[in-house]
């Protein structure tokens, strides 16, 4: 919203007040100002003249043109408007002026000498129209500064609309003026607003729907001659962004700018069997607002009809069926007040936000109602001499809400501000605001809310501590530590499990953190046929491409490896984020375990016959147990559905019977898809279920106090033999004798009967209570032999 | 006899003096003094020796023996002082060459500026909590004192789940889930992953990362808040900053503030990071609504409290200066790497 300081002037007095200084003020007392700016900087000198002679230059659309401009000595200027002609009073730039980016200079135009230039309305920022010169009404003298005719300069507020979605009353100069007053010290002037109103009351007003529509007025004014307003009111608009129509539609949105209630005139012959209903919509109707868009409406949708129609969307748009003509000779003025939810839902539902919903939408107060329309009336009379009021001022009202009474506790105000004010200053800073103040019993104040605050912004005492706050002005409240109870510690270990996996995963494992999306990214999924079948979708996703919630990790770190896949070799990375699947029931909130994921890629040969990559990622799985202190991870070979996942070189990651997690190897038909050169395995892990289990603490033991003895065993089996089969069947061979179990090598080929592979595992053997003699040694050596030949058909390595 | 033990003795000095290495010493330690060593095969001559010579004898073979025995000594102590002074030359020796650097991996730096923040707040009592991304509209936006058709709404765009649900707009519902959660007093911060529906560009994401901090206590006062905010500021930028409070509009707090921090850049002079106005825009802040307190179920007649969000994101790009927020989730290693 921009806030014109020219505008501001009309309410009250700003002589000798420095902008940046009350913008700076403000925006610590009031809202935010996003920039100040300074309008027709360098137009201070422009000057009347009077065209005296206008002559074309030959073979060009230029006029070779005489200027008076009171100094007695005529001026040659140049003109490429059409309209120039002798006689007119028109806006000389003399050299020396900068108007816009161009300074003005003496200069030859197609051999005819230019001593200036003469002014377009663009180019003095009074409006867009630049088809030709601005020439003046009446008959200034040549040489008199036409910034004294014409505000020519100004100041402009911009303030972000959101800053004042809380604030209904500031949707209007006047408002904004109200806070100025009261920053500066200075009284707001009252507001004229005498009108003649007649007694009759020509049009009939229903208001069907009242919750809706609290308040409904009508005017009629005759005697209209529709066309352009004067420039002061032009110049006013469009510096504040508004577009000039006519003199009925611009005074509607002079009023709105100035006093903050938005306005409609109908043309009053399309107002059919003088009535006016504020209805609902019936389903389905149809109303073509004056934007020319046809609109289906609903019955939340409210509509200002006449006998047969509509002709207004309330409180958003009018219709073209009874918009203001250039042949308009009567209007009926309608200012109203509607419910600002009735009024955002239509407003979101069809996609118009209009300045009109912008303001409804904020809860205006029903007050406004009237001034509003008196505002109007007057101006109309102002703008278009002929004009009369022939009705009465017609008023569909509720009753006026009683003012609202808040009390207020000044030991309350002391403790929230953490500041002493008193009584008597509380009371001077909130009177200034428009409150009415008086006190009640000890150390209550009783505050009356004006009626333009009441609507939705001021309900509550905390609501009136914010004022005093406010106008106290926060900075100058002294920081003040607070006083706290010592509180139980509450030590969060889901965090801290997080952590310890993300400084494991970095630091110990060489793994890059990154973060994605927490959507889907389609264009992959699709790509390499992963695709979830069930997922939570968006009604409003971001892209086609990203239509879902994410259920897994994988795809977003293959994303990763494929953007990388060029300029690396060898990629390490990991992600700890939310994965999110339906709920049990769609009111429940959908299941969201934060999730660990990893992924290790480097060029190798496709077909890796030792499964290096899985290797390496189950290892720097093992290592997270202790890392993160947790109950180590079983890898229970096959079972993983995830579509990436290499269909044999996979493993689930089992906690008891539950399923955690998976590593896997890239399916080589994904990696094609990617189109990466890398092999690739990664895993993923529910942490949250994993962090549910019990806490993995240090088992200590004291120190064998008899010594270890080392043996290795190399033991033959067949392929389908698995490692951890092979430990078991040491380990079981000979129990509380084994203090460690741990593989070596695998080995194939040469002196090995196909479809056979020789595994070697060092076992550490020991006793607590006394040294291991050779005949136990032994006594276990065969023990173990025979175990793995019973448990898995080992035979020793020959 | 004792002719060849003085024999003997002058062929051992020469030869042990002449020793190049241990090996040869250990050689000539076995041929002098070992169980067949020559100076041993004398001794064994002994019992030829007539008896009244035999003390003369014995103490010739011992002093030979000795001596050999510390001239072996003496030897082997210069070999190895001459091995370990070889040991200490080293011409070709290159500090400089380059050794293996272990391979070690990046933390995302929005993970490492949460971790500081988190570490401030502990160090100050604080929970540190964590709540989930898909919200309910009620902790989302009702239980804030945001009802269905508030405009406040459209501050806060926001990405709807078929069903309902939504993703969260802020960190806020933690204020709720906290309250319901905890006995007051309590304090608490909770970061995480919020969403708004937005384009993005070099300055806008739909995703980032904020932290929300909460304290309740029966006195909370806008003096607690300001100097608490200075102080967890002061502690995260890690010098000494000058805040000031401005209004802002935010239905869950009540009073409600924008807080500027004095720009870290130009030190309040006015510079183009704080569009010359010499403050930075940083966190929203406010005493807890006494509706959101209600909702949270407790007594705002008996219970108060300050409440904050802070853009940790935002904090990541200020710390180091990144010129493109979608740096932060864009997945290219060039940038994570740079973090390490």
């Amino acid at each position: 919203m921009l806030i014109s300081l020219r505008w501001l002037a009309r309410h009250v007095d700003l002589d000798g007040v420095d902008a940046d200084e009350l913008g700076r003020r403000f925006t610590l007392n009031v809202a935010e100002l996003d920039a100040v700016h300074r309008v027709g900087a360098g137009l201070e000198g422009l000057v009347v003249g009077l065209v005296q002679r206008a002559e074309d230059v030959p073979d060009t659309h230029l006029h070779a043109c005489t200027v008076d401009v009171g100094d007695g000595t005529p001026r040659s200027i140049v003109c490429g408007a059409p309209n120039v002609a002798a006689g007119q009073r028109v806006v000389v730039a003399l050299p020396g002026a900068v108007v816009g980016d161009l300074e003005i200079v003496e200069r030859p135009l197609r051999g005819v000498l230019s001593q200036g230039m003469i002014c377009s309305e663009r180019e003095l920022g009074l409006s867009d129209a630049h088809e030709g010169i601005l020439v003046l009404d009446g008959d200034p003298a040549p040489g008199t500064l036409v910034s004294e005719l014409v505000p020519l300069t100004d100041v402009l507020f911009e303030i972000d609309n959101k800053s004042l979605t809380h604030r209904p009353d500031l949707w209007g100069h006047r408002g904004i003026a109200r806070e100025v007053s009261a920053i500066l010290g200075r009284p707001l002037r009252p507001l004229e607003l005498d009108v003649d109103f007649t007694d009759a009351r020509p049009l009939t007003l229903t208001v069907e729907a009242p919750d809706a529509c609290p308040r409904y007025s009508a005017v009629t004014l005759e005697g209209v001659t529709v066309a352009p307003s004067p420039l002061w009111l032009r110049a006013l608009l469009h510096r504040v962004g508004t577009r000039a129509i006519n003199n009925v539609v611009d005074a509607t949105n002079f009023v709105m700018l100035d006093l903050g209630n938005p306005l409609h005139a109908f043309d009053r012959r399309e107002v059919a069997g003088d009535a006016i209903v504020v209805r609902f919509a019936r389903d389905g109707e149809t109303f073509t607002t004056l934007d020319g868009a046809e609109r289906s409406l609903r019955p939340s949708d409210l509509l200002i009809a006449d006998a047969e129609r509509g002709v207004a969307l309330a409180g958003i748009m009018g219709g073209e069926n009874s918009e203001i003509r250039d042949d308009t000779l009567a209007v009926v003025l309608e200012s109203a007040n509607f419910d600002a939810a009735v009024i955002r839902r239509t407003a979101v539902r069809l996609g118009l936000r209009t300045e009109s919903s912008a303001r409804f939408e904020k809860s205006l107060d029903p007050a406004l109602v009237a001034d509003a329309s008196r505002a109007f009336c007057r101006l109309l009379a102002e703008l278009c001499p002929g004009v009369r009021v022939t009705s009465a001022f017609m008023d569909v009202a509720r009753a006026a809400a009683v003012p609202p009474t808040i009390a207020l506790r000044v030991d309350r105000v002391h403790r929230r501000l953490g500041v002493e004010l008193g009584a008597a200053r509380i009371t001077e800073m909130l009177t200034r605001l428009s409150f009415g103040v008086r006190p009640a019993q000890d150390g209550v104040l009783e505050v009356t809310v004006p009626s333009f605050r009441a609507t939705k912004d001021i309900a509550i005492e905390a609501d009136l501590i914010e004022e005093v706050g406010r106008s106290f002005g926060y900075d100058h409240i002294p920081p003040q530590p607070a006083t706290v109870i010592l509180t139980d510690p509450h030590p969060n270990h889901q965090k801290l499990t997080e952590r310890a996996a993300r400084i494991y995963l970095a630091k110990t494992a060489g793994l890059d953190e990154v973060l994605s999306y927490a959507f889907d990214f389609d264009p992959l999924l699709e790509r390499i046929g992963a695709v979830p079948a069930e997922r939570l979708r968006l009604v409003n996703a971001i892209s086609a491409e990203m239509p879902a919630l994410r259920t897994a990790l994988g795809p977003g770190l293959l994303g990763v490896l494929e953007k990388n896949a060029r300029r690396e070799d060898a990629i390490g990375v990991f992600e700890l984020g939310r994965v999110f699947l339906p709920g049990p029931t769609p009111d429940a909130l959908p299941h969201q375990p934060t999730t660990l994921g990893g992924l290790v890629a480097e060029v190798a040969a496709e077909e890796d016959p030792d499964a290096a990559l899985f290797a390496r990622l189950s290892g720097v799985l093992r290592g997270l147990a202790p890392a993160v202190q947790r109950t180590p991870l079983r890898l229970v070979q096959g079972g993983v559905a995830w579509p990436w996942a290499h269909p044999v070189r996979q493993a689930r990651l089992m906690l008891g019977e539950a399923t955690l997690g998976y590593v896997a190897e890239l399916h080589p038909a994904t990696q094609r898809a990617l189109d990466v050169r890398q092999r690739a395995a990664l895993f993923e892990l529910d942490l949250d279920a994993w962090r549910e289990s019990p806490r993995a603490a240090v088992a200590y033991r004291p120190l064998a106090r008899y010594p270890s003895v080392y043996r290795d065993f190399a033991v033959v089996v067949a392929e389908a033999v698995r490692a951890e089969a092979v430990a078991d069947a040491i380990e079981a061979a000979v129990p509380g004798l084994v203090r460690d179990v741990s593989f070596q090598s695998v080995f194939r080929g040469a002196g090995l009967p196909g479809g056979q592979k020789s595994m070697a595992f060092a076992v550490t053997l020991g006793l607590d209570d006394r040294t291991l003699t050779d005949a136990d040694v032994r006594a276990a050596e065969e023990a173990i032999w025979t175990s793995l030949a019973e448990r898995v058909s080992g035979t020793p390595r020959a | 006899m004792i002719d060849r033990l003085e024999a003997l003795r002058a062929e051992a000095d020469a030869a042990i003096a002449g020793a190049p290495d241990e090996a040869a010493l250990r050689e000539l330690e076995v041929g002098y003094l070992g169980k067949k060593g020559a100076i041993t095969e004398v001794l064994k001559g002994m019992k030829d020796v007539a008896p009244a010579d035999r003390p003369r004898v014995g103490q010739v073979v011992n002093e030979v023996r000795g001596a050999v025995e510390s001239a072996i000594a003496r030897r082997r102590e210069s070999l190895e002082a001459a091995r370990i002074a070889a040991l200490c030359e080293d011409p070709t020796f290159d500090a400089t060459l380059p050794g293996p650097v272990p391979r070690v991996g990046a933390l995302h730096p929005v993970t490492q500026v949460t971790w500081h923040v988190e570490e401030v707040f502990r160090a100050m009592g604080f929970m540190l909590l964590d709540y989930p991304e898909v919200e309910t509209d009620w902790y989302n936006f009702q239980a804030l004192n945001i009802p269905a058709d508030h405009p406040a709404r459209d501050m806060q765009d926001t990405f709807w789940l078929e069903g309902g649900h939504l993703l969260r707009t802020h960190t806020s519902p933690g204020q709720i889930r906290s309250m319901q959660s905890f006995a007051p007093p309590f304090r608490a911060i909770f970061p995480g992953r919020v969403f708004r529906y937005e384009r993005i560009d070099a300055s806008h994401e739909h995703t980032f990362h904020q932290v929300e901090g909460l304290m309740i206590d029966r006195d909370i006062s806008v003096a607690n808040l300001i100097h608490s905010m200075k102080t967890l500021l002061g502690a995260i930028f890690e010098r000494e900053v000058t805040v000031r409070l401005r209004p802002g509009y935010f239905p869950f707090v009540e009073p409600g503030f924008e807080l500027d921090i004095q720009c870290q850049v130009c030190g309040g002079s006015g510079c183009s990071v704080c569009k010359h106005s010499g403050w930075v825009e940083l966190l929203p802040c406010g005493l807890v609504h006494p509706n959101v307190l209600r909702f949270g179920g407790l007594d705002p007649d008996e219970w108060s409290g300050w409440a904050f969000g802070l853009g940790l994101s935002r904090l990541v790009m200020m710390k180091y200066q990144i010129e493109d927020i979608r740096h932060l989730a864009g997945g290219d290693l060039r940038f994570v790497a740079q973090f390490r």
